[in-house]
């Protein structure tokens, strides 16, 4: 058995919903029936063998090939098994995961990781706005398992997140943890301005604050915290600079917010 | 000129008497006709012999059209992904399961033999807004009745003791500026009322501002409504919707019209008591028999089925309050230019919920212990307890006691036991189900060519192969001929025509706009001359709706 | 009694060149041009102007050249139906317009975008989040004791706004008019409409705008009783911020105003969303309200008809049938950018002023719109409310006008040549 290769043919003017080509929805279809199944993009219908060459046969494991920055919703759903992309990827990756990793070996588009409940995502590039995040609509984000975050993150990361962990080893934009509801966000490079807006509980874990901090995040002082440590030697082994932490170093500065809705939120500057 | 002819059907007419009797239907030019005239062709003729020819069906209370409905639709994304209704030949894209687009309502009310429905809160300032969605409202009738009661207009003109005269030029003055077909009243007073935040109002307690009750409000409409001769008695909402205990507040309300026609809309909601351990009970023994001694009062039920939905009403005091159990947790709560107000709060009913459950069953035991169907109407009082779409499943819950005990086993046991449902032994027949969704609504509403199958009506006639799972029957007709032209088939459009709209016209004192004018310029945004909806108007409005003026008969 | 024949002047005209839809407007329709003489304000005059001509002589044309409605019609009807992704953009339309529109959009399988959807779209994001607690303008007229305009002047956009909804004559409760309080949060902002006829200056608490969000943190901080990091945020001191928690606590019914556009468009749903919060907090004891306002250039007509006949807000993708929703991605200059429309349709029959993107092959718009490029087909339409009848949303969702009549033309209105693109395409499909 080898893993399935979709590769891309030309790579599609349009956007192009590929969720339904993930290793739960494909079990027990034969090779043929793969390619007969239909998507739809612009106005055209396909086959997906018109888009995408087919090779190998393990459909719990599923490669795109070619630029596939215009694929969306790659590996929602599934339940386990494992998707990669040899490339950049469109956007909702992994949107409602419920198990299983997907690996981009690239870039993701927007709302990367929206809704998983499980599974892990790991993105080697960067991941554009709105990852972890809610789309419109939605009353949560990211709900549950793990994103790894290889470059940087863009605005909005994480907001409405409800559960799970969100580790970036570049930087995050504005609004990091807008709205969270719970769950852990942790960057290592620069986050950009407003970190906490409307955040309601959840953890960023930061290595500098901003200079553009809202009123309502305060600080409370510096404190060790015991469930580092245990969160820390929970990474070990990740790549990027998560995986490497001192597990002794749970010294950090916390502050609290958004005071206006709730404030349970907590931003923890480590080494503070 | 077309002549249609459906033969051998087994006819369900109650508005004529006709249970059940072997006839043929001649429809000629879009209205049903006694027999052919010499020289008629048919043009198409329908074999339906052993299947059930019915009118076409009448939601007399439901949210399609106007402010509140849109803002639930834009509201929830989340609703509409899992429900899209794809284009056809015949058909445009449109979704949404409890708030759908109009055209996903049009087609899905035609696709289930409705014909014509009816938007129950109008705001006068919303009517256009309302007219243009119920246009966009593809196949059905529509029409709407008008909200008064917390205009500031009214309550000035109660607060300087206008005599009812200058009331009821107001209240026709309002139908003809709205283009409406009713008057509705929600929650009398109480909108106004919580802009000056009070956040209850009990039939006898008066507003803060201008000392008006409820009470007052509902007489004078009854009253006004009556006496213009409006064919639909005044349509009420009554006070302290979904409060524990309301159901005095129901009683005395219906008692408030004085023995004029009142008519309850979304009973259920009103229709609770405090007993047992948990202070929520059922009040329905006490409506149902309310109900059957008054002959002056109808009502529709509002029945709750479990599942999601959104609630979307214009009474923003209940609404506010029950944001708190928004599912999910979002709401939209606005005051109104002066009139009203509405609110919006998505609901997820659930059958292990005790209160859910006795909700549910409540608007049973009303619909089964109310005797007379030509005052009740089925309603969910779309989307508040369902969507218009579960209406079928409602069908069989009536017309079927064990299937009914089934699913009343599988609901709540704390509410099961608070409900005496499983003792109902009542069964609706086909012919009560006809006049509870076709003969009686026309009747209600005054529309004298709908709901029937006599010569002269209009040719709204839907096709059933008979089924004894009445769901199954009534989710998909075999043809449904909306005036004349047939639209759907098998259950699915098959041909797109635009509905008409349904309006009365009572004869008033055009002086009246001699006080209402200045009112616009002093107090309203904008200025009375752009405020009127004229005949010329709706038709825009409509998409080119036909206009049906229904006559009044002037009572004083 | 400006004009001695009075017949040639129309009264109580809606006027629809902003989203507060003025319709106290009296108009003299006796030139070549039609002239505002009651009512109205600088933009209103500019638009019956300008827009207010017969346009006698404006016709199609094709790659260039004058062709007839039906061909041009057709032309555009054959690029539709060949394009893999088409977009309808501009749509600065009534109603009507607006709804034959979509008829179209759905038949040719495209998205609809309006010109202001970037901003459009994060502020219906907060109805689709948390829902939100508002007024009308009529409300506002007679009850709002303080309002509060967070972000925005509203009159640099809606010049009659204090005019006409704040500084009346009277209003039908108390405070009389002229006692309102007003305030301002954000600086660089035209305050001098807030001044009370009495000569009150408003009150202003001057920052940057793009640092609104650290404002509404503060706000909903203490309004939460709850302590903030900074002893001045944003360089005010605390207790201004404090007394006015503190007003608003005492106001019977304070107005919390924004325009989205006024945001920082990153900014747009969580400035509202902090906003809502904020009122939600002060309900609990007394009345306050959002009052949203925008709409001009239709947007509300286009916002309102597309949610009403498909469930869904704009930026909808037609594409594949059934109706996707998808705001973020369906953006026209994103489309354009991304090489994934090959075709954009741009719409406008009230807007002769913002100039359609390079990449529009067709434009459908008055004739006194100037382009830069000639695109491949120009359709010149007439103007709702000018040349014929209609409806316009008004900014607060409160009403929705009657637009009248007021000049012959010959040109067709944007809804007819919608329909007639439509009946082609049709025909072209069968
Ligand atoms: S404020 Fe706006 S609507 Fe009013 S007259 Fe001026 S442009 Fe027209
Ligand atoms: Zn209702």
């Amino acid at each position: 058995m080898s893993a399935l290769v979709l590769a891309l043919r030309n790579a599609p003017a349009q956007r192009v919903d590929v969720g339904s080509l993930n290793p739960t929805a494909l079990a027990g279809l034969s090779l043929a029936d793969i390619a007969a199944l239909t998507l739809s993009v612009g106005k055209r219908t396909v086959r997906v063998d018109d888009l995408f060459e087919l090779s190998g046969d393990d459909s719990s494991d599923v490669v795109f090939r070619g630029d596939c920055s215009k694929l969306e919703r790659i590996g929602a759903g599934m339940k386990s098994g494992r998707v990669t992309v040899d490339g950049d990827a469109g956007a909702y990756v992994g949107q409602g995961l419920l198990g299983g990793d997907i690996v981009v070996k690239g870039s993701a588009g927007a709302f990367c990781g929206t809704g998983m409940k499980r599974g892990r995502i790991e993105v080697t590039g960067d991941v554009a706005d709105f990852a972890g995040a809610a789309i419109p609509g939605d009353m949560k984000g990211m709900a549950g398992g793990l994103l790894l975050v290889g470059g940087n993150a863009g605005e909005r990361l994480g907001d409405r997140m409800r559960r799970g962990q969100i580790l970036v080893s570049g930087n995050a934009g504005d609004y990091c943890g807008a709205r969270m509801i719970a769950g852990t966000i942790a960057v290592a490079g620069k986050v950009g301005a407003y970190p906490g807006y409307l955040m309601k509980r959840g953890t960023l874990i930061l290595n500098a604050l901003p200079a553009q901090m809202l009123p309502g995040v305060v600080d409370c002082g510096s404190h060790r915290l015991g469930f580092l440590s245990l969160l820390y030697a929970s990474w070990k082994g990740l790549p990027g600079p998560f995986g490497a932490l001192d597990a002794s170093a749970c010294t950090v500065r916390r502050y609290m917010g958004d005071m206006g809705v709730s404030g349970r939120g907590e931003l923890l500057v480590r080494g503070g | 000129m077309s002549v249609i002819k459906l033969t051998g059907g087994r006819v369900i007419d109650p508005a004529n008497g006709i249970n059940d009797q072997v006839r043929d239907i001649y429809v000629k030019d879009g209205r049903i006709v006694a027999a052919l005239a010499d020289g008629d062709k048919v043009s198409a003729e329908y074999n339906v012999s052993g299947r059930v020819v019915m009118s076409g069906a009448i939601d007399m209370h439901t949210h399609i059209g106007g402010g509140k409905v849109n803002i639930a639709r834009e509201m929830l994304p989340e609703d509409h992904r899992g429900d899209p209704v794809a284009r056809t030949e015949v058909t445009r894209s449109s979704c949404g399961y409890c708030a759908p687009g109009t055209l996903a309502a049009g087609y899905r009310y035609a696709e289930m033999g409705y014909t014509s429905c009816f938007e129950p809160a109008i705001i006068p300032m919303n009517a256009r807004q309302a007219h243009m969605e119920m246009g966009d409202t593809p196949i059905v009738d529509t029409g709407g009745y008008a909200m008064l009661g917390s205009d500031d207009f009214l309550l000035r003109m109660l607060v300087a003791n206008e005599d009812q005269k200058s009331i009821n030029d107001y209240v026709a003055w309002i139908l003809h500026s709205t283009q409406t077909l009713g008057i509705k009243v929600v929650n009398p007073g109480g909108i106004s009322a919580f802009k000056f935040n009070q956040r209850k109002l009990d039939l006898d307690e008066q507003n803060a501002y201008y000392g008006v009750t409820p009470r007052r409000i509902i007489q004078t409409l009854t009253r006004a409504v009556h006496e213009l001769g409006v064919p639909h008695p005044l349509h009420v909402h009554a006070s302290n919707l979904g409060v524990a205990g309301n159901v005095d507040t129901t009683l005395a309300t219906m008692e408030a019209a004085e023995g004029r026609p009142i008519h309850l809309t979304h009973i259920q909601f009103h229709s609770y008591g405090t007993e047992g351990d948990r202070k929520f009970s059922s009040g329905a023994a006490r409506i149902a028999e309310a109900i059957n001694r008054h002959k002056n009062v109808s009502a529709d039920v509002g029945q709750v089925l479990f599942g999601q939905t959104v609630t979307a009403s214009g009474d923003n005091m209940s609404q506010y309050r029950n944001a708190a159990f928004a599912s999910p947790k979002k709401s939209a709560v606005m005051d109104i230019e002066m009139e009203a107000g509405c609110g919006v709060v998505p609901f997820k009913y659930k059958d292990q919920n005790f209160v859910n459950a006795l909700q549910w069953a409540i608007g049973l035991e009303i619909f089964l212990m109310v005797e007379d169907p030509w005052r009740i109407f089925l309603t969910t009082d779309h989307p508040n307890g369902a969507p218009f779409t579960t209406y079928p499943h409602l069908i069989k819950l009536l017309t079927d006691r064990s299937f009914r005990n089934a699913m009343l086993d599988t609901i709540n046991p704390d509410a099961k036991a608070m409900s005496n449902l499983a003792a109902l032994e009542r069964e609706y027949s086909l012919y009560e189900i006809a006049i509870m969704t076709r003969a009686a609504p026309a009747r209600i509403l005054g529309l004298t060519d709908r709901g029937h199958l006599a010569p002269g009506a209009a040719a709204d006639i839907v096709v059933y192969t008979e089924n004894a799972d009445r769901e199954r029957m009534f989710e998909k007709p075999d043809l449904v001929f909306k005036d004349g032209e047939l639209v759907v088939r098998d259950g699915k459009v098959v041909k797109v025509v635009r509905g008409n709209t349904h309006v009365v016209k009572p004869e008033f004192d055009r002086g009246i706009e001699k006080k209402i004018e200045p009112y616009f310029r002093r107090f309203h945004s904008v200025r009375m001359n752009n405020f009127k909806i004229s005949d010329d108007e709706l038709c825009e409005c409509g998409g080119g709706s036909k206009l049906i003026p229904h006559a009044c008969g002037k009572r004083s | 009694m400006t004009n001695e024949a009075s017949s040639t002047v129309v009264t109580e005209v809606a006027c629809p060149f902003c989203g507060l839809a003025c319709d106290d407007l009296s108009v003299d329709t006796a030139g070549e041009a039609l002239a505002v003489v009651g009512g109205g304000c600088a933009k209103a005059q500019a638009g019956f102007a300008r827009l207010g001509v017969s346009h006698d002589g404006a016709s199609a044309r094709v790659g260039g050249q004058p062709a007839s409605l039906e061909a041009a019609c057709a032309e555009v009807a054959r690029r539709v139906k060949a394009s893999a992704q088409p977009v309808f953009a501009g749509m600065a339309l009534d109603v009507g317009g607006m709804r034959e529109v979509m008829e179209l959009a759905d038949a040719a399988g495209g998205v609809v975008d309006h010109l202001y959807s970037e901003i459009g779209w994060r502020s219906t994001r907060v109805v689709q989040d948390v829902g939100y607690v508002t007024t009308t303008l009529a409300e506002v007229k007679n009850r709002a004791d303080l309002i509060v305009l967070v972000g925005t002047d509203v009159v640099s956009k809606a010049s009659r706004f204090f005019e006409r909804y704040v500084w009346n004559d009277e209003a039908m409760f108390e405070p009389a008019p002229a006692a309102r309080r007003i305030v301002y949060l954000g600086g660089g902002l035209n305050t001098a409409a807030g001044q009370s006829p009495d000569g009150r200056a408003a009150d202003v608490f001057d920052f940057d705008r793009a640092r609104m969000p650290e404002a509404l943190s503060t706000l909903n901080a203490l309004l939460a009783k709850q302590p903030v990091s900074e002893a001045a945020p944003l360089g005010i001191e605390l207790a201004r911020w404090q007394a006015l928690v503190e007003a608003l606590r005492a106001a019977k019914y304070s107005v919390l105003v924004w325009m989205a556009g006024d945001f920082e468009p990153a900014q747009v749903d969580l400035n509202i969303n902090a906003i809502m919060s904020a009122v939600r907090a002060l309900n609990v004891t007394t009345r306050s309200n959002g009052l949203g306002l925008g709409g001009a250039d239709g947007e509300l007509n286009a916002s309102m008809v597309h949610a009403w006949q498909t469930g869904y807000p704009m930026r909808t993708s037609f594409a594949s049938g059934i109706p996707l929703y998808d705001p973020v991605h369906n953006g026209t200059a994103r489309l354009v950018e991304q090489g994934e429309t090959d075709t954009v349709v741009w719409i406008s029959a009230l807007n002769d002023k913002t100039p359609p993107p390079p990449e529009a092959k067709v434009v459908i718009a008055p004739p006194t719109l100037k382009l830069e490029h000639e695109p491949e087909v120009f359709i010149p339409v007439s103007t709702p409310g000018v040349h014929h009848v209609g409806h316009f949303f008004r900014g607060d969702k409160g009403a929705a006008l009657p637009l009248r009549a007021l000049r012959a033309t010959r040109l067709p209105s944007a809804a007819k040549v919608a329909a007639a693109i439509t009946a082609q395409l049709k025909e072209v499909s069968a």
